[in-house]
């Protein structure tokens, strides 16, 4: 695997130069003693800074290996990452808004119109540069070699085997999982996650850079002297709300839709309730619930859910069916776990949430409220309506169901206490 | 009591820092002091975060799955503390370069008494906020008792029976109302779900089962304060304190300036030694020699000293220090939570072992655990077994060991092995299509044509998975690409799969 992708290229070599110009402004800053120098060069800093986040979370994801505390390796860590950035952004914005209407209340003039012209130009150009090297995306280097390996693995076995193994397990619905096409574009999805986040920010110190620049050229054209503030004092503020402006209304939607994977929200183009209804459809299934389905990140669907069914053999011919609606819905990594009818539960609650109802608080979804049908459960209408009420689980709190049908309960009383137990030791763990 | 609901104590300090701010606004215009309004932006900075909060714990209300959200919006508060946490590190970031700025261009404070006395102000609503938000406290309250209507925590569509019932229809009412900002789209078919919920909490009271003729026992709402509802109150807090030493600084600093600071005169010679100004040191320099050889009696007012001005940067430098060590840590949680790591009270290896060290049980695959928030853990699993009627004798068991750690949200897929499959005892049965390979959770789903069973098609989709079993011998990652490979040496020390 090339240790350098093309995303990482681009990124240490942005960084490398907003390095090297923060250093060459803060110097010359100082030098040169003027306030405004040193002042955009701390502008490169968060450039720097989101830099290095983009950087750094690129490469935990990259190298996202599943072990004992992240049994999904850290594959969302660009996720994170681009949320930070873009809340980064936020903040700063925010300051550069208070400091532009600062300077609306109480305008102050530029004084060496010159040097702050050369030095925003330099930095204008050194954005548009950073700009152009995201935008291009196979400016840099190679693209990460991602495809290679199924590739190779296909024709490896070649012949007859391979025949087989697609004859087999192909359906007409074949191109729903083409090989190149969408796996490209998930890809690209989850690194522009990341890069949105860094191309945001470079993207506002471009529109910063313009600002003081053309600010510049207005006093250094028409230089003010020593006359009272005029209109031309009131360019650079203005012209610096509106650029906040501009900025925030590209940095939501990155934060909208980091927020769809990190609230393990339904990825986009997955329609619930068209899902929830073909599942239902599928014959041996009784009904469903406790359907979930959510996006790790960059394109990975997960789903789980609970079926009842009759008997196993219904279970084991649905859940291949099963797997076909959500391949074909996009999500390939399912859990499917059967229930078989007991008729002591309705439908549609779980026979086997946990095995004491103390735990129901712990539980993703409250066993306590019965489902909300068409998002999380579904009944067939064929089958004979829910069952009447169960006097059953009683009302009493203590009333301990094992739900699967095995002689229990002589440990009940031990399962209310690790309930209680676990329950403690975890309250008192996850507070740092 | 009313102040112990997260929601009136955020929306009672967001009103009182508001009004704060607006105050602050007026004060600087009357007295045209520019260090004062840039100081009330700090308030605001202080609204936002309040602001952020108040939307997460809306939106982790509703626990209840929607079309949009499965799980319900329980993770909003762990996300609202993580931009909480991000947004503090950024106004630290920008304080210092403040700190930084006023090192090489030091000013003196103007009108110090007026300084003082708002500052004063801006400490006392600081620490009213510091007290209303303490984790501390607000945990040891949280379980002193807990009757439902206090809380408006928990919004759940209950039986009429319930005492929150009066809340929680003015909740939905809310709901309904809201608009989202973090998702618009949301906005709409939430409301809708919500009228859904009250369409259906008619028709479901006659289907309600499973005690709620009675109520939440009382133990059960200890939990109001989940550690996910800690995590933001944390976030909101160290606002509040950063706003806090803010304001003690500013308050020193003003004191000290007033007390022992040696103001230039508006008339006569004076000369600043702290303001590094070339020409006006000259002109000053001179003027003042002259003068003094002229008369000796007359002093030279000499402004300083000269470190106060430096006292102001150097005290924002140890602020700064300070909120960064003390928001570093919630930055670490919530972002460990939003990764979908292990939680921390968990071994992974020790539940693996003790599952597969389980009667019936031939393996196990995909193991996968997580948190979703606060107390609710998650975990999902493939067990291999012979036949159903092993796996229905250890089902019970499987969820008993889930339960012992601490995880009750379980999704347990059974697998049976085909007749005759000599192949990978953890290879998994139910496994997608090649070409799925990568757009699964983990798996590089490499060809295993080499041992394809003679299973009907209609078990299994084409292709065969890696093994995730966590061995004592870990191999390198080189090794374990070649999948062709892995099927042929099935056995107990299967590598770690390193996904994509």
């Amino acid at each position: 695997m090339g240790r350098y992708s093309g995303k990482t290229c681009r990124l240490i070599f942005m960084l490398v130069l907003t390095v090297g110009f923060f250093v060459a402004e803060l110097v010359s800053g100082y030098v040169g003693n003027s306030i405004a120098l040193v002042s955009d060069s701390f502008n490169m800093l968060s450039d720097l800074i989101s830099l290095c986040v983009g950087l750094s979370t690129g490469r935990i994801a990259r190298r996202s290996r599943r072990g004992p505390r992240a049994t999904y390796g850290y594959s969302r860590a660009e996720a994170v990452g681009a949320l930070s950035n873009a809340v980064f952004l936020t903040a700063l914005c925010f300051t550069i808004f208070v400091e532009a209407i600062l300077r609306l209340a109480r305008p102050e003039r530029i004084d060496d119109a010159q040097l702050v012209l050369i030095v925003g130009t330099l930095g204008l150009a050194v954005n548009l540069v950073g700009l152009l090297v995201f935008q291009d995306w196979g400016a840099c280097c190679r693209r990460r070699p991602h495809d290679p390996p199924p590739a190779a693995a296909r024709p490896l076995p070649g012949g007859d085997p391979a025949g087989q193994a697609d004859g087999a397990g192909d359906s007409p619905n074949d191109q729903k999982c083409p090989e190149e096409g969408p796996k490209k574009k998930k890809e690209k999805k989850s690194e522009a996650l990341n890069i949105r986040g860094v191309l945001l920010h470079v993207m506002g110190d471009a529109l910063g850079s313009v600002v003081v620049v053309v600010a510049a050229t207005i006093f250094y054209v028409l230089p003010l002297g020593n006359a009272p503030c005029n209109w031309q004092c009131y360019i650079d503020p203005s012209l610096t709300v509106i650029m906040v402006f501009i900025i925030l209304s590209s940095a939501f939607p990155l934060i909208k839709e980091t927020a769809i994977i990190l609230l393990q929200m339904v990825p986009k183009g997955v329609n619930m309730q068209l899902l929830t209804d073909k599942l239902a459809r599928v014959p041996g299934v009784s009904s469903l619930h406790e359907v979930h389905v959510w996006e790790l990140a960059g394109g990975k669907n997960i789903a789980t859910l609970h079926i009842k069914c009759q008997t196993p053999t219904d279970y084991q011919d649905a859940a291949y069916k099963i797997r076909k609606v959500f391949h074909e819905a996009g999500i390939h990594s399912v859990t499917i776990q059967p229930e078989y009818i007991d008729h002591k539960t309705t439908q549609l609650l779980c026979s086997s949430p946990c095995i004491s109802k103390a735990c129901d608080s712990q539980l993703c979804c409250s066993q306590r409220d019965p489902p909300l049908a068409k998002t999380n459960g579904y009944t067939e209408k064929n089958d004979s309506c829910l069952p009447a009420l169960h006097k059953d689980n009683g009302s009493s709190k203590n009333d301990i169901e094992i739900p699967i049908e095995s002689p229990l309960s002589e440990d009940s009383v031990k399962n209310v206490k690790n309930c209680g137990v676990s329950k403690q030791s975890q309250l008192s763990s996850t507070r740092l | 009591r009313w102040w112990q609901n997260r929601r009136a104590r955020l929306l009672c300090m967001l009103a009182l820092t508001f009004l704060f701010f607006v105050v602050e606004v007026v004060v600087s215009r009357v007295t045209s002091s520019l260090a004062m309004l840039s100081d009330s932006f700090h308030m605001l900075s202080d609204v936002m975060a309040l602001v952020v909060a108040l939307v997460a714990v809306r939106f982790a209300q509703r626990t209840r799955a929607t079309k949009k959200n499965t799980f319900g919006w329980v993770r909003a508060e762990v996300m609202g503390a993580l931009v909480n946490a991000v947004f503090l590190t950024a106004l630290c970031f920008t304080i210092l370069l403040e700190a930084i700025e006023r090192f090489t261009e030091p000013h003196e404070i103007q009108q110090p008494l007026v300084v003082i006395g708002v500052g004063v102000a801006g400490l006392i609503i600081n620490l009213l906020g510091l007290c209303l938000f303490n984790h501390h406290g607000v945990g040891g309250h949280g379980h002193s008792h807990g009757h439902g209507h206090s809380h408006s925590g928990r919004q759940h569509a209950r039986g009429s029976l319930k005492p929150e019932q009066p809340p929680t229809d003015g909740e939905a009412a809310l709901h309904r109302e809201e608009t989202s900002t973090l998702v618009e789209n949301c906005s709409s078919s939430n409301g809708v779900s919500q009228e859904k919920l009250g369409d259906m909490k008619d028709d479901m009271t006659d289907l309600q089962v499973n005690g709620n003729a009675g109520h939440y026992p009382l133990d059960a709402e200890e939990v109001e304060e989940d550690s996910s509802a800690q995590l933001n109150m944390r976030g909101v807090f160290l606002h509040v304190f950063g706003d806090a030493l803010g304001s003690v600084i500013v308050v020193v600093n003003a004191l000290l300036f007033y007390g022992l600071w040696n103001p230039c005169p508006e008339d006569g010679p004076c000369f600043n030694p702290c303001v590094d100004n070339h020409c006006m040191e000259n002109a000053t320099l001179s003027q003042t020699l002259g003068r003094a050889n002229k008369s000796e009696q007359k002093s030279i007012t000499v402004a300083g000293p000269c470190w106060l001005l430096y006292l102001d940067p150097v005290l924002c430098l140890i602020m700064v220090c300070i909120l960064l060590y003390t928001t570093y840590p919630l930055l670490r949680e919530s972002a460990l939570i939003l990764l979908q790591t292990v939680p921390k009270q968990i071994d992974v290896h020790s539940l693996n072992s003790k599952l597969r060290t389980l009667e019936g049980v031939e393996a196990v695959h995909e193991l996968h655990i997580w948190q979703l928030a606060g107390s609710r853990i998650i975990g999902t699993a493939h067990i291999k077994c012979p036949d159903p009627s092993t796996y229905m004798m250890v089902a019970k068991r499987i969820k008993e060991i889930f339960h012992d750690e601490g995880i009750h949200a379980t999704t347990i897929q059974p697998e049976f092995a085909s007749v005759g499959s000599e192949s990978g005892r953890g290879k998994c049965e139910f496994p997608c299509r090649t070409q799925c390979a990568l757009k699964q959770c983990c798996g590089t789903a490499e060809d295993s044509t080499a041992k394809k069973t003679e299973k009907s098609s209609s078990l299994s989709i084409s292709c065969s998975e890696v093994v995730i079993e966590f061995p004592k011998t870990r191999r390198t990652k080189s090794e374990s690409i070649p999948s062709v490979k892995l099927e042929s040496n099935t056995d107990q020390n299967e590598q770690f799969e390193s996904s994509l």
